[in-house]
């Protein structure tokens, strides 16, 4: 498709100016008068029960009007399984799980209140890991077998154990994979949970009219879900609900869950619908509110003497903590992609995910794939030195390629798989992979590793979004979506798609940065990489809505037929003779006559876009489809370590993706090298690290090592086009792809430098330099 | 967000800073000298730290002295890490100053209060420890000057109320050949800083007519300088590694082992620190 006014230019986001200039505003920048404002009190124990929570001295400080507990909404929430209580009751599960929450007229007075709830605790048994978690040393969810699931089609909680889910994946037939197998790697890996640290804490705030309308502004990347789950746990009418969404201080998938709205809801019933502001620190941001999934894998991969897969063997175990928000779609999820993107004709999987005495877990940028992506790759470095062959060269050879059939069996075609090998050889060029993988110098070691990546949608079968497009008296346009402003210049993305349909310039087309769910079409959810695909199928949708319209009415004012007349540059023209036009600000609100007279009307286009031919993984044998096509890659990482402590710098990281077709050729390398820094940052560093009873000792960005401005390495960014047909203008998204493959490259390369297999992370100097002396790591 | 009130004072001098302190802790305030303040905010938002009175003693000038007064530099309490780096008169002071925390930080930390921290690392002391200064403390009874060496032991002994105004260096240590490392559980750090955290390991060494001397944070809860360590670095007589199994015999406490990194790491890069030293500020290549 030619794409030339809007599309494939580096647009500048809509936003930066408001950005860089520090009057953009987010939720928590605004403040009314008569605001009140509330704190929560945390659990200070991995796993205890609660034996009373005492309010009284709270209660008596000047300022404090209440102190709300579970027992104001005495349920069960979650998206997928009901299995957790908005304010813990009886029991605590995780260190940090909200207790309480204060309201008072000042936030120095709520957080003050905060100190003065007593709650008396009786610690339970801790399970501080998958091992304890599989040795029920407790178990987390005795009510299992009653609790409420929400796709009993992708939920199979097992009451009596601590396992949450289980999905199966069984592909060919395994007896032959290994018989036709020569050579046979095992690996495991261990990986541990992590924080999103988002710029901008989770916040929300929630009030109730007189007329009980009820006023969510919150910091959300699913403003429709926020609605439709508040009035489903609360038993109320959706139309009653309305939530405010401003731009967003980041998300890594961290506020794709609903769980501040609840309690800020809670607290505003308890003082008569007041407006009630609740933020959470960053301490409670790290611990209290979700965080990253941790994964222990063991990938068992047969070959034959030429480096092609016949069989893997595949268990995934997810560190869910205590309770499963996401944690059960991403063992879905993980499931559906589990080989990795090559070839495997024979693949046995079981996915578990495991309740632990940890933050519970959510979607964190990838769902699930930087993980699994760490097992499989590692996995696949084994294999390529088993076989004594380049590690690049393994990975062409096994790439998944159109004709192929995925691990649930769906048949695979350049629109829907793009092209692996293509990004394979491109990376080969541009990380100067000729030179070799480990060459010494100066006493140090330069290594380089690899990571393959590949990832489709896993949303709901039904994913919805819509588009509605109203016009301004001089013909520029408004665009309104449901798509919240993450940080990634989704909003500039998607003016660029419609400002290419209507080859007009996108600075006539506004787009409205707030999401209001009474006003704005719904979107799923702003996650998934998803989000150019959905919405801008839907703009496309509702530009062909305009457009049809506008013919309409320029027929009449052209005196021609409609079909004769195309649309560019603002205008409605005759193909044949471009001079014959019409402005866009003289139909769009009704055509008028040279006798003052008028036809037509206000011009309103609005599009809509549903998934399709999504569908459920059968339980026995996992066959379905999650997603409607992947996006594929490769990535690599290149570090030079001092074999004498173990010090390492990493020189360099370079991305090459499939994307289709690059909308904002800046923006896509902004977003991926974004991403690249996070991926690096948990592969090098990051860790959520516990004592024996499950307390959090770095929940401060003191203490949590996150890499920092000034240690980023060289980014190399490439893309390959391949398009994807029904996208739109061939695109595919990366928004979170950046991440996914980044600490496997780099434990790869630090494998190679060091010549030990590094098959944990965080790869610190320390835990490198313990692996070479045959310690045993640590699991986390 | 610090959830409760406290009175605020600036006084104009040391010795008004002093009396105020006194004044304030027989009212039974729990007063605090308030220098960059990113201690007291840290600890009072997280409870740990209850001041009902600060004394800020930013504007006093003989604080906020920067200079060489004849041959002497003198570095006021309250003179910024940020400004001691730009200014640079004591370059191994900027080196171990200028990996404190991030430069934003840096701008506020001071001089005296990174020293007189709670922070067990307190960086900025080991250019100090090993530069024979002396510091100017202001107390009930007046005005002293004392050399750091008999003040300082693992921290700045001070009196309650003590006020540590100034430090001062002569001008042949600040221009002795030196070496500093600092090595945190992301790696090392070098200088300017291109990474933040806190030390596994920080270390001083200067050589001055043929002697070296070395200060060390992070391998103990507290920062030290050893003259028997240091003594026995100089037994040039012994090979290297058997004075490295000495040396780790003469440290003045255990050596710490937590999240940041576990004692037995720190331990080998205290080793290779050493070794990285000596090699360099004697002109030697040691091999481990």
């Amino acid at each position: 498709m030619d794409t030339t006014i809007a599309v494939g230019h580096s647009i500048p986001k809509k936003e930066s100016w408001d950005k860089v200039t520090g009057a953009a505003r987010y939720n928590t920048d605004f403040n009314e008068s008569g605001f009140l404002h509330a704190w929560l009190v945390t659990s200070l124990y991995g796993h205890a029960l609660i034996k009373s929570v005492d309010k009284s001295k709270a209660m008596a400080l000047p300022g404090v009007l209440a102190v709300v507990t579970g027992d104001a909404l005495p349920r069960l929430v979650g998206p997928s399984l009901e299995d957790r209580p908005p304010l813990a009751t009886d029991r605590v599960r995780y260190f940090g799980e909200p207790i309480a929450i204060v309201v008072a007229d000042s936030p120095a007075k709520a957080k003050e209140g905060a100190g003065l709830v007593t709650v008396e605790y009786e610690p339970l048994p801790t399970v501080n890991s998958i091992r304890d978690a599989q040795d029920k040393k407790a178990l987390l969810h005795e009510g299992m077998a009653t609790y409420r699931k929400l796709k009993p089609d992708e939920v199979f909680p097992q009451p009596g154990s601590n396992i949450a889910n289980h999905i199966k994946i069984r592909k060919g037939d395994m007896a032959k994979g290994w018989a036709e197998s020569q050579v046979i790697i095992e690996s495991v890996i261990n990986l541990p949970q992590s924080v999103h640290a988002a710029m901008e804490p989770r916040n929300a705030r929630a009030a109730i009219k007189p007329d009980g309308k009820i006023i969510i502004n919150t910091s959300t990347q699913g403003p429709h879900s926020v609605k439709e789950e508040l009035a489903h746990y609360f038993n109320l009418k959706e139309g009653q609900i309305v939530v405010h969404v401003p731009l967003v201080g980041g998300v890594f998938g961290g506020k794709a869950n609903t769980q501040l709205e609840i309690i800020a809801l809670m607290a505003t019933r308890a003082v008569q619908g007041r407006p009630v502001k609740l933020i959470e620190s960053r301490e409670q941001d790290f611990t209290s509110s979700p965080g990253q999934m941790g994964l222990q894998a063991r990938i068992k991969i047969g070959a034959d003497q030429a480096g092609y897969i016949k069989a893997m063997e595949i268990t995934y175990l997810v560190d869910t903590g205590g309770y499963t928000d996401n944690g059960t779609k991403m063992t879905r999820a993980i499931a559906g992609d589990c080989t990795g993107p090559y070839n495997v004709p024979n693949v046995h999987c079981d996915a578990y995910c495991v309740y632990t005495n940890h933050t519970y877990a959510t979607s964190f940028r990838s769902f699930g794939r930087i993980s699994y992506t760490f097992a499989i790759e590692r996995a696949m470095d084994k294999l390529a030195f088993a076989l004594g062959m380049d590690s690049l060269e393994v990975r062409l050879r096994n790439s998944i390629r159109p004709g192929h059939y995925t691990p649930t069996a769906v048949r695979l075609n350049y629109s829907n798989v793009g092209n692996l090998p293509a990004c394979l050889e491109r990376m080969k060029e541009l990380f100067n992979w000729e030179e070799g993988v480990r060459v010494e110098e100066n006493g140090k070691v330069r290594a380089k590793g690899l990571s393959c990546l590949w990832k489709t949608s896993s949303s709901p079968p039904t994913a919805s979004s819509g588009a509605i497009i109203t016009f301004n008296r001089d013909g520029s346009l408004n665009l309104n979506v449901g798509a919240v402003e993450i940080g990634m210049g989704t909003k500039t993305s998607l003016a660029q798609i419609l400002a290419e349909k209507l080859q007009m310039d996108v600075d006539k087309i506004n787009v409205i940065m707030e999401v209001n769910t009474e006003t704005s079409p719904t979107h799923w959810k702003t996650v998934a990489s998803m989000t150019n695909f959905m919405v801008g199928n839907a703009v496309l949708d509702a530009a062909e809505d305009l457009i049809k319209q506008l013919r309409q009415v320029a027929a009449t004012a052209l005196r021609c037929p409609p079909e004769v007349l195309a649309v560019g540059g603002g205008k409605v023209y005759m193909k044949a003779d471009p001079e014959m036009s019409v402005e866009f600000k003289n139909i769009a609100f009704g055509y008028e006559y040279t006798d003052g007279s008028a036809i037509g009307g206000e011009i309103i286009g609005r599009g809509n876009f549903i998934m399709h031919h999504l569908l459920p993984l059968d339980p026995e044998t996992g066959r379905g489809r999650l997603g409607p096509a992947w996006a594929v890659g490769v990535q690599a990482v290149e570090v030079e370590l001092d074999t004498s402590d173990y010090n390492y710098k990493i020189l360099k990281a370079a991305s090459v993706f499939d994307v289709g077709k690059v909308l904002n050729p800046k923006n896509a390398a902004g977003v991926t090298m974004g991403g690249m820094c996070m991926g690096l940052g948990y592969g090098s560093r990051e860790a959520n690290l516990c004592d024996s009873g499950g307390v959090r000792m770095n929940p401060q960005l003191r203490t949590y090592h996150l890499i920092r401005f000034g240690e980023n390495p060289q980014y190399l960014v490439g893309f390959v086009e391949t398009p994807q047909v029904d996208a739109p203008y061939g695109m595919r998204g990366i928004g979170e792809y950046g991440i996914f493959g980044m600490p496997a490259a780099l434990a790869n390369a630090l494998s190679a430098a060091a010549e030990t297999n590094l098959d944990f992370t965080p790869l610190t100097p320390e835990a490198i330099w313990k692996t070479k002396r045959g310690d045993n790591h640590d699991s986390l | 967000m610090i959830p409760f009130d406290f009175a605020y004072y600036k006084p104009a001098s040391a010795g008004e800073a002093v009396y105020l302190f006194h004044d304030l802790q027989a009212q039974g305030k729990n007063p605090f000298y308030y220098g960059g303040g990113t201690e007291i905010i840290s600890f009072s938002r997280l409870h740990q730290l209850y001041p009902q009175a600060v004394i800020d003693v930013k504007d006093i000038p003989e604080c906020r002295v920067l200079e060489y007064q004849g041959d002497t530099l003198v570095m006021g309490a309250a003179v910024t890490l940020s400004q001691i780096q730009e200014s640079n008169f004591y370059p191994l002071l900027s080196w171990c100053g200028g990996r404190v925390a991030d430069h934003t930080i840096r701008d506020k930390i001071t001089l005296g209060g990174n020293i007189c921290a709670r922070i067990p690392y307190r960086e900025a002391i080991l250019a100090l420890l090993v530069a024979d200064c002396q510091v100017v403390i202001e107390g009930k009874d007046g005005t002293k000057r004392e050399p750091l060496d008999k003040m300082f032991d693992r921290t700045l002994q001070l009196e309650p109320g003590d006020l540590l105004v100034q430090v001062s260096i002569n001008k042949h240590h600040t221009n002795l050949p030196f070496y500093s490392s600092k090595r945190t559980t992301d790696g090392q750090v070098s200088y300017p800083q291109d990474r933040v955290g806190y030390p596994l390991i920080s270390s001083a060494f200067v050589k001055d007519n043929g002697h070296i001397r070395a200060a060390f944070s992070g391998l103990c809860a507290f920062p030290f300088r050893s003259f028997e360590l240091e003594n026995a670095l100089c037994d040039r007589g012994a090979p290297l590694e058997e004075r490295l199994d000495q040396i780790m015999g003469l440290l003045p406490g255990q050596i710490v082992n937590d999240m940041e990194g576990s004692g037995d790491y720190r331990a080998f890069l205290f080793r290779n620190t050493v070794k990285e030293a000596l090699g360099q500020l004697e002109g030697v290549e040691y091999v481990c």
